[in-house]
């Protein structure tokens, strides 16, 4: 049996959640395949018979229910991620304050600045400005182009970079995972 | 160094320098010169092995015609004992910042033309969806039904735009599908899905590289792996459908 380490708990049980919602898809739109009838056990009663009467209506409805699964398990999984993140600069934040009441002297300046920063940070995107240099450049790299799929799933596809290869949802969980670890490392 | 050392570094449980890899790796040398990349196995590299020579393509703009092309001129060989130093994964920041500054230097040198890109890409989709229909696929015109159904994007830089998907039904009216995802992805220069319609999870990503300006480079990658990527021509399309109907 494969197995998957995710170590961050909130990460893990999100991963755990949206998994299972999407094997569950998987399994159940198997059947649908060998018949289209089944669809309308899944969907809400006033769909039934809506998109079942022909295979390809059918196959088309589920891949756009798999592909809604599929993006709402990104936006969880990156949406329990900023929430880490920023709950940890926030508490760097915290210590900041301290750290500004205990010493103030010559380099009340530079802590203030930096103390403006952290309690600003909101988005996603100031996360990764904020630890490039500090994780390696391909973790960067995978967690930037997450963040152009969660903004293209939000924003729309405006001015965000397609990833070449869509990432798993494990992949994903994954990728959060180790900026995680790696942030803490630090 | 043997190809056992570098074998060892690249993967303990499968020691060989041709190891399955997921990152790149980095070649240290003993002139302190340094390669970032993945060794690539080819007919000349049993040859090699016996002088301790290795077959390797570098990332980047190398790795990326390899992949389309297979053309062995992207491939470097490099000699075991010139190596002191081999690292994987190879996380470097520096080669980042290089491409980067390629990209940058690239985009300096010759603005691009969206206009003029826009209408390649429809072209590159246009045409490769008749080199399937009537090429590649066309031993299987009785059994496969084609049809090309428009879908309307809307990429950055270029603005919306319509491109053709093309459905490929089968007997038993599973349903294939090519359809264009970008003009554009982080690496590549443009991307479609292959599927199968019903059943996503049986999906790869089809991209295009501009080659030169007359030429284009079609790569099915089945994940982000080096070693999931490989041309796409007739032999992996009928491979890939083979499989999905195991």
């Amino acid at each position: 049996m494969a197995t998957i380490t995710i170590l961050n708990e909130d990460i893990r049980n999100t991963f755990y959640y949206v998994a299972t919602i999407e094997i569950t898809l998987r399994k159940e739109f198997a059947h649908v395949e060998g018949n289209k009838k089944h669809l309308d056990k899944l969907v809400p009663d006033y769909l039934a018979g809506k998109y079942s009467n022909k295979l390809g209506h059918a196959l088309a409805f589920t891949d756009s229910i798999s592909k809604t699964a599929y993006n709402a398990g990104i936006v969880l999984l990156v949406g329990t991620f900023e929430r880490i993140v920023l709950a940890k600069y926030k508490t760097s934040s915290g210590n900041a304050k301290s750290i500004l009441r205990d010493h103030k002297g010559d380099k009340f300046d530079y802590y203030a600045s930096r103390e403006r920063f952290l309690t600003n940070i909101e988005k996603l995107s100031e996360i990764i400005e904020l630890i490039t240099g500090v994780v390696d450049a391909t973790l960067l790299k995978k967690l930037s182009e997450i963040k152009e799929r969660r903004n293209e799933i939000a924003h729309g596809n405006v001015n965000s970079m397609v990833a070449s290869v869509d990432y798993t949802l494990e992949e994903i969980a994954k990728v959060l995972d180790d900026v995680i670890r790696a942030i803490e490392d630090r | 160094m043997t190809k056992d050392d570098i074998g060892k570094i690249i993967n303990p449980q499968y020691p060989g320098v041709y190891a399955p890899t997921t990152a790149a790796t980095k070649l240290i040398f003993k002139n302190g010169l340094e390669k970032v990349g993945y060794f690539q196995f080819t007919d000349k590299s049993p040859e090699l092995e016996k002088e301790n020579k290795f077959t390797f393509v570098e990332l980047g703009e190398s790795a990326q015609q390899y992949k389309a092309t297979r053309d062995i001129k992207y491939v470097i060989v490099i000699d075991g004992n010139e190596l002191s130093n081999v690292e994987y994964p190879s996380y470097t920041s520096e080669l980042l910042g290089k491409l980067d500054n390629l990209k940058k230097q690239h985009e300096q040198r010759e603005p691009t033309d969206w206009t003029l890109y826009k209408e390649r890409w429809i072209e590159s989709v246009n045409s490769l969806n008749s080199q399937i229909v009537y090429k590649w696929l066309i031993s299987y015109e009785t059994v496969i039904a084609f049809a090309f159904v428009p879908v309307v994007r809307d990429d950055a830089h270029i603005g919306p735009y319509a491109a053709m998907s093309l459905e490929m039904t089968l007997p038993d009216e599973r349903t294939i599908v090519l359809e264009p995802i970008s003009a554009f992805t982080t690496e590549y220069d443009g991307r479609l899905d292959l599927y199968m319609r019903g059943n996503i999870y049986k999906k790869v990503s089809v991209l295009r590289k501009i080659l030169d300006a007359d030429q284009i480079g079609w790569i099915l990658a089945r994940s982000n792996s080096f070693n999931d990527q490989q041309p796409f021509n007739k032999t992996s399309l009928e491979e890939i459908i083979f499989q999905w109907l195991q």
